[in-house]
């Protein structure tokens, strides 16, 4: 613990708990750093700066769509970093650019984890916070997690659900009236 | 052989089927076609991701507010209904592509209302084939109501999805007549679903075939060029138009031995009455008082209802209808508005899977919601009459694209409403047949305008309206119009492929 002082020492703990037990147990005195008011407006920070992710970054990144697919039990439709790189490469290198935004969100998974707190943590909804959109969470899930697991339904995932199309997907023609990419009436594909 | 130059007025599915038509059949001419908004990026992979991601509108920089139109009536609104930019608002429409009946070139004869067509289906009928043909339309090539002619759509339809069967079911329990939504979707289409928006080129738009006429000989298409107004010769004879290139802020001339002006129903006649000169002092082409008025628009009828159980697992797996009634859209149902409806938007769960995620919902939680509620919708049109006394007009004042804002009255009356609501009934009446429960219905207000017309319609006589039917305007030789506001009525269908019609026709007689 050396470098750290007392108040950081609960803080990280009480943060720790927090996460274990899956519910809000942070001391009132101590600031959830993952919570703090991110200064500016809700609008997507330096879309202009194009670029490519650090390898840690990405990773980071990557960490967090796998786990999406494991959450909601989509893993298995195929879904992997080949979309999670189709995602992150088009939102980083085209204006408006997603890599503050994209940084920022790999810098807080890696903090996150580093206190031992849980994916699923990062992904809750926080109806308990007041103006939770201006929070460093409130942003990641708004530029980063919300976004992948949008795209990763679409790109696959729904099959885990029972579709066999879904809007966003393209599963094929509908001209090929022997092969189509959805149920048609009267048919009981699965 | 001296050069015909001919300036078309406005980028949409209109101005772009006349180019090609004329371009196809007469070698001498050259096309100049003035924008008055920007390029539209289409096909555009970044911003189908924002879409689909983040919910971001792809064509937000083209739309134009109430605010920004002018001074519209409460009862109708410009929100989301146009598009400025190359291509025009097909590059934002669903694609449903009806033919109108026989009996929708006769009301006045029928009914006693509005003014009767200047000709019928029979010498539409060669165009709407052309027009399925030219927008790749996919339907029911056995459906001969209206007639077809042994001509086939150039797809089949896609077949009904298996979560139209209850409705299916309860319209057959009914003796509800019903068929294949109509659709302009070509070969192309990959059934992603996202068609407000597509990726691939699925969906007809006219920027396809401004794509095919720019790589081409004889034309060229001027973006955020707004025309300001009509020139003249002389009474009879008009010689150009003037345009203002919003780059530079400067007005420029060009010359033209024909000008089509192919702006829709608002803009159309606001030129003509930004025209007037000594010799039109009420506006070009309204001698007789008809421009801007007689508008008219469909009626926005939207029901809901929800079966309790979903056992089969129906899942809403094609983002395109497939399904539509025309039960009401007849001879029989003229005098009080022809309606039609559409199955549509069906919902397996309360929001999109990424939303319920993202809210909280576990994958457990989502599989126990898979045999829950499932909510049908219903969407339809209803005919509507103009009334006397409503108008488009000039106002003071620009809006952004740099086109003069307007002055907007439409009326709805009680007549209207009550016909309307025997619409919902109808529909609601569909949704008690299924056994749905929590059946909601509503006349969307105020309503949009997506299908604006009449504006400047056809007519046999300068008395009546202010195109002929050849959409001439009366008394002035090489000066025509192209868009909805020719329409002397709507029908209760989408229009658009009317239009697509109406301008092939055009551009084969111009090319005569």
């Amino acid at each position: 613990m050396r470098g750290l002082d007392r108040r950081q020492v609960l803080a990280r703990f009480a943060l720790t708990t927090a996460a274990l037990l899956g519910r809000k147990a942070w001391p009132a005195e101590f600031e959830n750093p993952l919570l703090r008011v991110v200064p500016g407006n809700l609008e997507l920070r330096e879309p202009t700066l194009t670029g490519r992710l650090l390898t840690d970054e990405r990773a980071q990144l990557l960490l967090l769509f796998g786990h999406i697919g494991t959450r909601w039990e989509m893993s298995s439709t195929g879904v992997g970093e080949a979309q999670f790189s189709d995602l992150v490469d088009s939102k980083t290198g085209v204006q408006p650019s997603y890599l503050t935004e994209y940084k920022e969100g790999a810098a807080l998974i890696a903090e996150a984890t580093a206190n031992l707190i849980s994916l699923d943590a990062l992904l809750a909804p926080r109806t308990d916070v007041l103006d939770m959109a201006s929070t460093r969470l409130g942003r990641f899930q708004k530029y980063v997690s919300t976004e992948f697991i949008a795209w990763f339904v679409i790109r696959g995932g729904f099959r885990r659900f029972g579709y066999l199309d879904y809007r966003g997907y393209g599963g094929g023609p509908f001209t090929d009236h022997a092969h189509l990419p959805y149920r048609a009436l009267g048919e009981n594909r699965t | 052989m001296k050069s015909r130059r001919v300036i078309i007025v406005g980028s949409g599915v209109a101005g772009a089927l006349v180019s090609e038509r004329l371009l196809a059949k007469d070698g001498s001419v050259s096309i100049l076609m003035l924008e008055a908004g920007p390029h539209i990026v289409m096909r555009n992979r970044r911003m189908w991701q924002d879409m689909v991601t983040a919910g971001a509108d792809p064509y937000k920089a083209h739309q134009d507010s109430d605010s920004d139109a002018g001074d519209i009536v409460q009862t109708v609104t410009m929100q989301g209904a146009r598009l400025f930019g190359r291509g025009g608002t097909t590059a934002h429409w669903y694609g449903y592509s009806f033919r109108f009946k026989p009996e929708d070139f006769h009301l006045r004869a029928n009914t006693g209302r509005e003014i009767d067509w200047p000709f019928g289906y029979e010498t539409l009928e060669p165009y709407y084939h052309q027009a399925e043909l030219a927008m790749g339309v996919a339907g029911d090539s056995v459906a001969d109501d209206p007639p077809r002619k042994g001509k086939p759509y150039p797809f089949a339809a896609p077949p009904f999805v298996a979560a139209d069967g209850p409705v299916v079911a309860a319209f057959e329990a009914r003796g509800i007549s019903y068929g294949h939504l109509p659709i302009a979707r070509s070969g192309n289409c990959v059934t992603t679903g996202t068609c407000v928006y597509c990726p691939v080129g699925g969906k007809y738009s006219a920027d396809l075939t401004l794509d095919e006429l720019e790589s081409g000989r004889g034309f060229e298409l001027r973006v955020n060029a707004p025309v300001l107004r009509v020139l003249l010769n002389n009474k009879r004879s008009i010689a150009g138009v003037e345009y203002m290139d919003m780059a530079t802020r400067t007005r420029h001339r060009e010359l033209a031995d024909e000008v089509v002006i192919c702006a829709g129903a608002f803009e159309t006649p606001k030129l003509l009455l930004a025209s007037a000169e000594a010799n039109w002092t009420e506006g070009l082409g309204n001698a007789t008082g008809h421009v801007g008025r007689h508008p008219k628009v469909h009626d926005i009828l939207f029901a809901n209802g929800v079966l309790p159980r979903n056992p089969q697992r129906l899942r809403h797996e094609l983002d395109i209808p497939t399904l539509c009634t025309r039960h009401w859209d007849t001879p029989k149902e003229q005098r009080d508005g022809k309606f039609f409806f559409i199955s549509t938007n069906l919902k397996d769960y309360p929001a999109p899977l990424s939303q319920m995620m993202a809210g909280g919902t576990s994958a457990a939680e989502l599989d126990a919601m898979g045999e829950g509620p499932l909510s049908f919708s219903f969407f339809g049109h209803r005919e509507c009459f103009s009334f006397d006394g409503d108008f488009v007009k000039l106002a003071s004042g620009t809006n952004r694209f740099g086109l003069p804002k307007m002055e907007v009255r439409y009326t709805t009356s009680e007549a209207t409403r009550t016909a309307a609501a025997e619409c919902l009934t109808r529909m609601r009446d569909v949704f008690r047949t299924m056994g749905a429960g929590d059946i909601r219905s509503e006349i969307i207000e105020p309503i949009g305008t997506y299908h604006f017309a009449g504006t400047t319609r056809m007519s046999k006589r300068a008395a009546d309206g202010v195109v002929d039917e050849n959409l001439t305007v009366h008394e002035i030789e090489n000066l025509h119009l192209c868009s909805n506001a020719v329409f002397p009525t709507v029908s209760a269908v989408n229009p658009t492929l009317t239009l697509a019609a109406l301008a092939l026709r055009l551009g084969d007689h111009l090319a005569s």
